[in-house]
């Protein structure tokens, strides 16, 4: 396997001679430059996997050094450590706001600093092998959590993502930004028709993937209100499905379909029948020319006056098929989704509309400048931000440790 | 020796107990008014965690010197008690605003009373730039250590 290499940036080589053999010991290859300029030169046919400078080189500092590392493309992800004799607490804070991964304070410890290069490297080599870092999500059931549920959770906390939803045989995709549904695909369906079938889905699974995408907005109409029209026909389509067996039930012509005299929709959704024999209930919504509401309206009207039968589970030509979920879950007689939705709004302001919410923002970012202006003539050491006051080792050191347990 | 502090906020001291306790096994302190254990990561530097009350004014004076330099918050609360974060919302407010600090909002969840799917339980979902919710049964040491490492995860992206 090849060995790591290690580009040390030092005035003073006898200063790091005992880190440098604590690195060979470890199995790293070592190169040693006297000044910066010399470093930026040797990054190209050296192309070490860290960096080690030391804050005043000549010729080329360890910051400007820093900065003209990481305005190489392919280098801003290389682990860079700044080390130096830095005084004032002021001054190592400001070392540690630089792009650099560690910021150490002379007198070395070797063996400290051999575990901090160590820890660098692998998380280097951990994101390399995982270049969607980024990408966050969570996934269930749709039982559980339906879409109308997940763009509310979205919007709530204004999240860029898309939602894939899987339902049968078929998937589909939600495309949301800043908390705005933006796109919406299933097969071949229009837009709005695609998200509004998708509102009825409440078997299948879900997954949100927390991540920008690159769609733009195709509605028109606000998420606010889509989610409206979601909940109000997610409701009717329950309250319509109550009165019909189990949308995955397989029907058939009873023998009386012939007699009824039937409306021009009717006959249009019964020619799917005629043609293709027994049905799942759920396969001639989604194959009807009409809304689903609408479909579902005249399945529910045919199937009362008994111009449609539900054929048993055992006759069922389709009976490998999956038998119905179960209920959605509840506890404490609440929809498990409320429950979170509830806890979104405890935490969360409901944001405002439009212009209500871009005024509520100006008014909050002034109270915020006057709260700072008027911490700053208070106390001139108060800082208005948390700093992080650990490096990025000390923290991938944390997070291992805590991996571990 | 460095040290990396987080302060552990909610309206029940018995959960920051419970919490710190799960994390680093054995208290420091324990009073009324603050709960402390230590957290070491190896010998040069190691985690301190405050459970810090904020009903006094001694109290609020001592929170304010902790937020000047402690890495990133836990807000705790009971799942059941959704309402109880009314309390803490100016809290959070002025967290997100002034400090714009690192934050894990966490509902604790007593094991075997799961209210919601386990992807929810396991993963963070986003509340705020800043902030992250989950779910966890602070009386389990790894479901606690995870909303820490939720809170080391969200420090790492705020400097990557």
């Amino acid at each position: 396997m090849d060995r790591k290499k290690i580009l040390l940036a030092e005035k003073e080589p006898k200063e790091v001679l005992e880190l440098r053999k604590a690195l060979v010991a470890a199995g790293y290859e070592v190169r040693i430059v006297t000044n910066g300029a010399e470093a930026l030169t040797l990054v190209e046919s050296f192309q070490p996997d860290l960096i080690f400078a030391e804050m005043r080189l000549p010729q080329m500092d360890g910051p400007h050094l820093l900065h003209n590392v990481r305005s190489l493309p392919a280098l801003q992800s290389l682990p860079f450590i700044l080390t130096g004799n830095l005084k004032t607490l002021d001054e190592r804070v400001s070392a540690m706001k630089l792009a650099v991964d560690d910021y150490l304070q002379k007198p070395l410890d070797p063996e400290e600093t051999v575990s901090r290069v160590e820890s660098l490297i692998r998380e280097a080599e951990r994101r390399a092998a995982t270049p969607d870092r980024q990408t966050r999500g969570f996934s269930g059931n749709l039982g559980e959590m339906s879409l109308v549920d997940l763009l509310q959770t979205l919007e709530v906390g204004n999240k860029t993502a898309i939602i894939r939803l899987r339902h049968a045989n078929k998937e589909g995709s939600v495309f949301v930004t800043e908390g705005q549904v933006v796109d919406a695909l299933l097969n071949d369906l229009e837009t709005r028709r695609a998200l509004l079938r998708m509102f009825t889905w409440r078997e299948g699974t879900f997954q949100v993937e927390i991540r920008p995408h690159e769609r733009s907005r195709a509605f028109t109409v606000a998420t606010r209100d889509l989610i409206s029209e979601g909940m109000t026909r997610l409701y009717r389509w329950e309250q319509l499905s109550h009165q019909l067996p189990p949308l995955q039930s397989v029907v058939n012509l009873n023998g009386e379909a012939g007699k009824a005299k039937l409306s021009e929709e009717e006959n249009g959704l019964l020619q799917l029948v005629r043609q293709n024999g027994a049905k799942r209930i759920i396969d001639l919504v989604e194959e009807s020319q009409y809304d689903d509401l609408r479909a579902l309206t005249v399945i529910k009207n045919l199937y009362e006056r008994h111009v449609l039968k539900a054929l048993p589970w055992t006759d069922s030509p389709l009976n490998g098929e999956p038998r119905p979920a179960l209920k959605p879950l509840h506890q404490n007689g609440q929809l498990a989704t409320d429950l979170i939705s509830g806890a979104f709004q405890a935490i969360l302001k409901k944001p405002a509309d439009g212009a209500q919410r871009q005024h509520d923002r100006r008014r909050s970012d002034r109270r915020q400048d006057d709260r700072r202006k008027h911490d700053r003539r208070r106390d001139h050491q108060h800082r208005d931000k948390n700093h992080i006051f650990l490096n990025k080792s000390e923290l991938i050191l944390i997070r291992e440790k805590l991996s571990q347990n | 020796m460095r040290i990396g502090e987080i302060a552990i906020l909610g309206p029940g001291n018995e959960e920051k107990r419970l919490f710190i306790q799960a994390v680093c096994e054995r208290l420091e302190l324990t009073n009324e008014n603050i709960t402390f254990g230590r957290f070491p990561i190896n010998e040069q530097l190691v985690l301190h965690l405050y459970g810090v009350a904020l009903q006094t004014e001694a109290q609020a004076v001592a929170w304010d010197l902790l937020a000047k330099k402690c890495l990133g918050y836990i807000v705790l609360f009971p799942w059941q008690d959704a309402g109880s974060l009314e309390h803490l919302k100016p809290v959070l407010d002025t967290l997100t605003n002034k400090y714009e600090a690192a934050m894990i909002v966490a509902a604790h969840v007593p094991d075997g009373k799961r209210p919601v799917p386990p992807a929810l339980f396991e993963n963070s979902i986003g509340v705020t730039a800043e902030g992250k919710l989950m779910f966890c049964d602070i009386r389990r040491p790894a479901s606690a250590r995870k909303v820490l490492l939720a809170l080391i995860e969200s420090l790492l992206d705020k400097i990557a």
